[in-house]
């Protein structure tokens, strides 16, 4: 059973898929949505098998040969980096579905698509072998630019255009890194692999060779652009607002839960154990860049006035505390950046739940058609102040957890990037409090306003876990972080490891402090 | 008695399979029986067929061991013809890939013409194309590839322009003669150029001679530099290369829509394979000097297909300009052709080409069917397939995302395979500009997959499928195209 866990975690929503094709249009909603159960089951399966003691190690392993002659396979493995991604995914994945519930049109091929994205990102966070890694990559993308192409609001296309060009771009960059690094394990092994783990043996020059960059340099870049698009990092975000805006509800869920963690798992899993001398010297620009998405994106989201729109703005702010947090180089600003991922992926994705219910029963998403839904929606407004509370950081809840871990690794490599982005964090309060009194708050203004029905069993079916994920990730953040100690332990360590140990970098820049 | 057979009629069978059932036409259209035309239909597949099943038979029966033939000790006409001759396991592989495209085309372009009175001529033409396609890939000394280059050029300009009545047909055609004789012209001189230096035409000892230490530095050697210019002019015309495009786009947009189906898979990978055997067969001793004009022009043309592509409405116009950007990757992942031993690493770009005539021919399927139905082969016209044909617009998003090298389609595999060769033969840099102008391509790629799921069209209840058989072509490149994806080791990788 072990053995073949993962294949079924990633093959089984492409049998969904199958399925979904001759039914009629509403048993293909029961399909998708019984598809994703199963999803859940097979990673509460996954939770208990894990071996958490041993999460450094890739376990699980299961591999299909693919192309021979350039040492390709379609193998799939977990560890403890891409452990809580994939019960992120899983556990994302029909609260997504329940959110898009109302959809109407074309309903099997909007299943499909979302059981293709399914099948799509969990490959990409097991796949060992770099070049199925790229394929789950770009594959994630034609499912996504569906979702928000056809079943998006009025400017989709434009939406779909745009965001798939942003990643595109990046990631043909990408692909010629990987071929580089293909070669020159060739060149320096004689043979050619594409696991990983084998890959990042390679040894890449820091010699510069055109305009001040080395091999590495360039390596690095190639590869870090496409990741930081995807996060986003300032100023690559702008594909951001748009996509999430036009998207329909389940995609801006999925979007903002799963999609954008794929950047910063790509920069742990390839960026700085591919070229760690390069991420090393790169730091002062990631930092920078990451401390003005913080800044600019709180600043930006407090201007809006469209929910979506603000709650895509705080994820670019969210975004950054993550690579902010990589950027320390120290183990309180990774286990905070891991933390931040997933609590990032569960609030916000709440949060687009929390505003499809609304565009569901009112068709806008404007502060100024809404008022005092408080006393309309009660129950609404209970969950919109919880989730609003866990993304703001309060603590007891998950969003502090990580924040703080990733504010104290801060400090402790460069206090000057905490006092920027404590202020940030401030900035996030206000915004989102903004929104609650402009929503919630207040008399009643409109009068269609007034017979808008509180929630619905559905909305309860999704709102129920989150609010308990949410609470376990505040209150003990253990039972993730113990599934994954080890993996964080030895991650600066083995990934620096090639020229130089954690504690001279750390040193070097004490002293600088 | 014995050698003859040997050395001779058992290597030409695939190409005699066209051969004879080209004269078996002709023969049955002379009796201008209107009885006739269901068995003309029927003989003129026979063709491909006995030519996939005589590759077969000669891969069964050792094709190393012609290979490994010394000339001498025959008849003067057999010994020369062993000369000029190629047949390797690697050329069976590409006659295959001949055979199969052409049976594909044949059916594609017998469905087109069944109600038409030029059916009969058409397939005529096209046994002997096929023929010399074969022919071409083969050719291991300069007479063999004019003739074959000849036989294969002319009955295309006919087709090109078959359809009377078919707007811009003519035009089409008539440019395509006028560019492609210049062309022709151009590899008449530098034939004679190398003749005149080398004193000889067939391939292997024209590059004895160039690798001869004196071969490149001579006044003799400068010739031989001249003629490989020469050589880029003329054989980048017939390859659609840049700055040589310009009569691409008109004839693929003029010639019937099956014949451009026809011209972009099966033609073009034929004239690679010649290319191949010009440059690295032939011109190899020279290759630094030619890479460093090839390199560059690949990238322009990869540039120039790309952003052509870019405004065009026309369905056949936008693929006439993705070909030639196609042609610009395909020049890459030439010119990073290794050697190991004496036998070249061609597989990586002849899976490219396979793929990518699969994909142009299946496209090409769909825009007829298109045509067929609704008149147009505007972009406008397949607004909506995706919902109203859900299996046909699947297949045409797969042609497009392939073309376009977006995983996981065979034509990403295909683009991998060949940027890897590149950057292992120090071609990094070319590498980085052929993934920009890939970026670039996405964009126009990106407007058929919106037109088919997208865009609500009024009447897009119009596309009435009226030839099935033209469905099955379009659903077998398809099936072929995931099998590529799934297998390619299938393909020699």
């Amino acid at each position: 059973m072990t053995d073949s866990l993962l294949a079924l975690l990633v093959f089984v929503p492409l049998v969904g898929v199958v399925l979904c094709v001759p039914l009629s249009q509403p048993l293909a909603r029961w399909v998708a949505l019984l598809t994703s159960l199963v999803g859940v089951l097979l990673t509460a399966l996954l939770y208990l098998y894990f071996d958490g003691t041993k999460a450094e190690q890739l376990q699980m392993a299961w591999s299909l040969p693919w192309i021979g002659s350039y040492g390709i396979y379609f193998s799939l493995a977990v560890d403890g980096i891409s452990f809580p991604l994939v019960l992120l995914t899983k556990v994302m994945m029909p609260i997504a579905l329940l959110a898009s519930w109302g959809e109407e049109r074309r309903l099997r091929a909007f299943m499909s698509c979302f059981l293709l994205l399914d099948f799509a990102m969990t490959g990409t966070f097991l796949a060992t072998d770099i070049f199925l890694f790229y394929v789950f990559w770009e594959l994630m993308l034609i499912p996504m630019i569906l979702l928000i192409g056809v079943w998006g609001s009025q400017n989709r296309i434009f939406a779909a255009l745009k965001f798939f060009l942003f990643t595109f771009s990046g990631s043909v960059l990408m692909l010629v890194s990987i071929l580089w690094i293909f070669t020159q394990y060739f060149q320096q092994f004689g043979n050619y692999t594409g696991e990983i783990i084998e890959l990042s043996k390679v040894g890449l020059s820091t010699h510069s060779i055109v305009w001040g960059l080395s091999t590495q340099d360039l390596v690095f870049w190639g590869l870090t652009l496409a990741f930081l698009i995807k996060v986003p990092l300032f100023p690559l975000h702008t594909w951001l607002p748009d996509a999430h805006v036009q998207a329909p509800t389940g995609g801006s869920v999925l979007l903002a839960a799963v999609l954008l963690k794929m950047g910063t798992y790509g920069l742990m899993r390839f960026s700085i154990p591919f070229a760690p001398e390069s991420f090393v010297r790169s730091i002062p620009i990631l930092s920078t860049l990451s401390l003005i998405g913080i800044v600019y994106g709180a600043w930006v989201a407090f201007q809006q006035t469209d929910m979506k729109k603000l709650v895509a703005y705080s994820s670019v702010s969210h975004l950054g505390f993550v690579v902010l947090g990589l950027c320390t180089l120290n183990r309180e600003g990774l286990t905070g950046s891991v933390l931040q991922v997933v609590n990032h992926g569960i609030s916000s994705g709440a949060l687009f739940v929390l505003v499809g219910i609304l565009y569901e029963r009112r068709h806008s998403r404007q502060f100024e058609d809404f008022g005092g839904l408080a006393s309309v929606m009660p129950k609404y407004a209970f969950f919109l102040v919880f989730v609003a509370c866990s993304s703001m950081a309060v603590p007891g809840l998950n969003g502090f957890v990580g924040e703080f871990l990733i504010l104290l690794g801060a400090f402790k490599a460069k206090p000057v990037w905490a006092y920027i982005s404590v202020t940030a964090a401030v900035f996030g309060a206000l915004y989102l409090l903004v929104m609650i009194r402009q929503v919630l708050f207040g008399p009643v203004t409109s009068g269609e306003n007034k017979n808008l029905k509180d929630l619905s069993i559905r909305d309860w079916a999704s709102l129920v876990p989150i609010t308990l994920m949410i609470l376990a990730l505040g209150i003990r953040p253990n039972f993730l972080l113990k599934k994954m100690d080890p993996a964080l332990d030895g991650f600066w360590k083995s990934s620096l490891k090639k020229s130089f140990s954690e504690s001279s970098v750390l040193g070097k820049r004490d002293k600088k402090v | 008695m014995k050698p003859v057979i040997d050395y001779f009629l058992i290597p030409v069978m695939p190409v005699a399979a066209f051969i004879v059932t080209g004269l078996v036409l002709i023969a049955l259209q002379c009796l201008n029986s209107a009885k006739l035309k269901p068995l003309i239909k029927l003989v003129a597949l026979t063709g491909p067929v006995f030519a996939i099943g005589a590759t077969w038979f000669l891969f069964k029966n050792a094709p190393l061991e012609y290979s490994r033939l010394q000339p001498g000790g025959h008849q003067a006409w057999l010994n020369e013809f062993i000369q000029s001759y190629l047949l390797d396991s690697t050329t069976l592989i590409w006659y295959w890939a001949i055979g199969a495209l052409s049976f594909l085309s044949f059916v594609f372009i017998e469905t087109y013409f069944k109600d038409k009175e030029e059916l009969p001529e058409v397939m005529i033409l096209l046994q002997f194309v096929s023929a010399a396609m074969m022919l071409l890939v083969s050719a291991n000394s300069l007479l063999m590839v004019f003739m074959a280059l000849e036989l294969m050029s002319l009955p295309i300009y006919v087709l090109v322009g078959i359809e009377p009545n078919r707007h811009h047909g003519a035009e089409a055609s008539l440019k395509y003669f006028l560019f492609g004789s210049f062309a022709t012209v151009l590899l008449l001189f530098s034939i004679a150029l190398i003749y005149s230096c080398t004193g000889s035409l067939h391939f292997n000892q024209i590059s004895s001679f160039l690798l001869a230490p004196t071969g490149g530095n001579n006044p003799s050697g400068l010739m031989a530099l001249t003629a490989s210019a020469l050589f880029i002019i003329s054989v980048g015309f017939k390859l659609g290369l840049a700055p040589f495009h310009m009569w691409l786009p008109d004839a693929y947009e003029g010639a019937s829509t099956p014949i451009t189906g026809f011209m972009g898979s099966a033609v073009k990978l034929a004239a690679f394979g010649m290319a191949v055997r010009l440059w690295w067969g032939m011109l190899a001793p020279l290759s630094t000097h030619w890479i460093s004009i090839l390199g560059p022009l690949a990238v322009v043309t990869m540039f120039v297909g790309n952003l052509g592509a870019l405004k065009q409405r026309n369905l056949k116009r936008l693929l006439a300009y993705s070909s030639i950007s196609h042609a610009g990757y395909l020049i890459l992942g030439l010119i990073s052709i290794s050697k190991t031993g004496s036998q070249l690493n061609t597989q990586n770009l002849f899976y490219y080409l396979v793929v990518y005539g699969f994909m142009f021919l299946g496209a090409l399927g769909l825009i007829s069917l298109i045509e067929r139905s609704s008149g147009g082969t505007d972009i406008s016209n397949i607004e909506g397939l995706g919902f109203s044909h859900p299996l046909l617009g699947l297949c045409l998003t797969l042609f497009v995302l392939s073309a376009a090298g977006i995983p996981p389609t065979a034509g990403f595999l295909g683009k991998y395979f060949l940027f890897s060769d590149a950057v292992r033969n120090g071609h990094t840099n070319l590498v980085i500009w052929a993934v920009l102008s890939s970026t670039v391509g996405i964009y126009y790629y990106l407007r058929v997959i919106i037109a088919v799921y997208m865009t609500e069209s009024a009447g897009r209840s119009s596309l009435v499928i009226r030839d099935r058989s033209m469905v099955m072509v379009v659903l077998a490149c398809a099936l072929c195209m995931i099998f590529f994806a799934m297998f390619p080791h299938r393909l020699g990788i």
